[in-house]
């Protein structure tokens, strides 16, 4: 008897030695190994891949036209309260905005100027993956970062995966801190995140988004970045630029000439 | 038992049954469902009066979900007819909330669109 059971338990770990084996030579790699790859550098989709160059050379100091247009366009409310703060498109110092780059001997003309932010419509977008209702989504066919307001839970995972800090969270009812309300774009409703979305409104209608518009000094650039052609792109060859944390692999389409 | 605790037991019960059965012995109908009417540059909507009646609420997802995500923002009717999609242009002919919500109410249903979406 006890010599059966013996036999039994050898004969199966045996078995299931074998089994592994061969089910490692079937699937050679774990979904784990998977996951990292995808994050790795690659072509981005085909199709469009809209995306902005900002000069920072020509942005003026105290000027913020186009924080205004874009705020007032889509229904931004102003709480004039740091912590409730709601923000498109925004203006932070050198620092804050490039946290990697070279902060020793930096020429204090770089350091003492703001530069502008905005959600950076990654072609690898962080924030999408860690959305569990994709209530935010990666478009395939113009490459904006867009949201349904309607299939936000606010459960904020996608601010925590941001590393751009480009999304805002509606703590308190936004109506009422609506300066102008604008009737062409909704507003959102307490408990919802929010971000810029790359005007695709108003690319629907084919107009430049509303701080491109705005901007007097032609600060910023807006086109297609798969489009060899493009004013972007002619922007990218003749200059240098810096994206927002490159390091991190998210791709992001908004381009810094310094 | 006692007369007296008869006339209570029995009062009461007598007033429990009127009260259970109360809703019975009203008179009358039900409420009439309202039809709203459109009025507007449009002589027909999308789709058939008895559809959008039933589906405008499928309608109204499907138009979000083409729309927004995979950017088909006109919506073309089966005789050829175009129009955008978008809440705005249901309030071309339906005016906004004051449409809306005479059935809502009637049905009960609270949706939520104008928490963010302006009424006209």
């Amino acid at each position: 008897m006890n010599e059966n059971r013996r036999e039994f338990i050898k004969k199966t770990g045996l078995g299931v030695l074998a089994g592994l084996g061969v089910a490692s030579g079937i699937f050679p790699k774990s979904s784990f190994e998977s996951a990292v790859a995808s994050t790795t550098h690659e072509d981005s989709a085909s199709g469009r891949r809209w995306g902005m160059v900002i000069d920072t050379r020509k942005c003026k100091d105290g000027c913020t036209k186009c924080i205004d247009a874009c705020h007032e366009v889509h229904n931004v409310p102003d709480f004039d309260n740091i912590k409730d703060e709601i923000k498109w498109i925004w203006k932070s110092p050198y620092g804050n905005v490039f946290p990697g780059e070279s902060a020793q001997f930096v020429s204090e003309e770089t350091r003492e100027r703001s530069y502008l932010a905005l959600c950076n419509h990654c072609d690898n977008p962080p924030c999408v993956r860690a959305c569990p209702t994709k209530a935010t989504f990666k478009r395939d066919w113009d490459g904006i970062v867009a949201m349904d307001y309607h299939r936000c839970i606010g459960c904020r995972f996608c601010m925590a995966a941001c590393p751009y800090g480009a999304r805002s969270f509606n703590w308190r009812d936004p109506r009422p801190a609506i300066p102008k309300r604008s009737q062409a774009y909704p507003t959102r409703e307490r408990g919802v995140v929010e971000k810029c979305n790359f005007c695709s409104e108003r690319l629907a209608q084919g107009l430049q988004p509303a701080c491109v518009a705005a901007c007097p000094e032609g600060v910023l650039t807006f086109g297609d970045l798969n489009d060899p052609e493009s004013e972007v792109r002619l922007l990218l060859e003749k200059n240098h630029t810096l994206q927002r944390r490159a390091e991190l692999g998210t791709r992001p389409s908004v381009f810094y000439i310094i | 038992m006692k007369i007296r605790e008869r006339i209570l037991v029995f009062g009461g019960l007598a007033l429990f049954f009127f009260a259970v059965t109360y809703a019975f012995w009203q008179e009358g109908e039900a409420k009439k469902i309202p039809t709203p009417v459109a009025k507007g540059p449009g002589e027909n909507c999308v789709e058939s009066r008895e559809y959008m009646r039933e589906n405008h609420m499928l309608l109204l997802n499907k138009w979000r979900h083409s729309s927004v995500r995979d950017g088909e923002r006109i919506h073309v009717t089966p005789d050829g007819r175009e129009f955008e999609k978008s809440l705005n242009t249901c309030f071309e002919c339906h005016g906004s909330r004051g449409f809306c919500i005479n059935c809502h109410t009637y049905a009960g249903a609270k949706p939520n669109c104008y928490g963010c979406h302006h009424e006209m």
